[in-house]
């Protein structure tokens, strides 16, 4: 009876534990492409990255080129899905730039464009539930 | 030996012939001195006052540099302005679009494109203005949403 009330105790404190750990909410990547070449991407670079295969990826960059007196800035965006379906776009609009610039680590990244590849809305989220899912120790007495 | 001594001998009086005839007879030598003394350049024409020479000489360095680096300035503006000028040449941007055009249909025609390539490319759209580098961006995302070229940006 006792190693059955302790079983059932020890059951109890791992789901309650678990039940505090936060909340996870993983976004594979998922990519839509119109017959006419627009379409649009979203997912969480973690789930991205920890993927179980190497095709899947998402993210978005900036360069800016010293052409010789004038310079060639500009951002894109990028993602694979589990299926091989790919997206990109690109921008040289101030504001989509600065917007890509802004990224975080373990964001989430949306992203949509034009029949001519050109980035028509970019969004970005940096939420506690698209963090590894790692339990960190809890700070020791002292430290 | 003895022979040694005797040209050492002869030598020795020549010297101090020499010596005694030097510092008898040398009018040349003291007119030269006196006339010098004579002439006593004054010491105020080159006693002007430290301050002013340095302050003087301190300006006359700054306006120097200054021109040079004004020169400087101009040549390299001239450079910058050739640089701009051949960027915004119709002629020479339609040569480019024509190069950066053949280089996205190489690619198509290879089925993909590797990172280093891309990034050349890149490079080669910077050099177009603003409309070509629309135009040509286009053209390549187009191609690699369609799945004509395989690749990505680092």
């Amino acid at each position: 009876m006792k190693i059955i009330n302790l079983a059932i105790i020890s059951i109890t404190l791992a789901v309650a534990s678990y039940a505090f750990a936060g909340q996870v909410s993983p976004v594979p990547v998922f990519i839509v492409l119109d017959e006419d070449g627009s379409g649009s991407a979203q997912g969480d670079m973690l789930t991205a990255r920890f993927a179980d295969n190497d095709i899947e990826f998402i993210g978005c960059g900036t360069r800016q080129f010293d052409a010789g007196g004038t310079i060639f800035d500009f951002g894109f965006c990028q993602a694979g899905d589990s299926e091989g379906n790919r997206a990109f776009c690109n921008t040289d609009d101030a504001e989509l730039l600065s917007a890509m610039r802004a990224t975080a680590d373990y964001s989430f990244v949306t992203f949509s464009f034009g029949a001519n590849g050109a980035c028509t809305r970019i969004g970005f989220s940096t939420q506690s539930f698209y963090l590894p899912g790692d339990v960190q120790e809890k700070p020791k007495k002292g430290k | 030996m003895k022979i040694l001594v005797a040209i050492c001998s002869i030598q020795l009086f020549l010297l101090l012939f020499l010596i005694v005839e030097i510092k008898s007879d040398d009018p040349a030598g003291e007119s030269a001195v006196q006339a010098i003394d004579e002439v006593g350049l004054p010491n105020e024409a080159f006693s002007m006052p430290p301050a002013m020479d340095e302050e003087r000489l301190r300006q006359i360095i700054r306006e120097e540099v200054g021109q040079l680096n004004q020169e400087d300035r101009a040549v390299r503006q001239s450079e910058d302005d050739v640089s701009i000028v051949a960027t915004e040449d119709p002629e020479i941007v339609a040569q480019q679009m024509e190069y950066v055009a053949q280089q996205i249909e190489y690619y198509k025609s290879l089925g993909s494109i590797s990172i280093k390539e891309m990034d050349e490319l890149q490079f080669e759209v910077a050099k177009l203005d603003s409309e070509g580098r629309k135009q040509m961006m286009s053209t390549l995302f187009k191609a690699m949403n369609a799945g004509e070229i395989d690749g990505r940006l680092q």
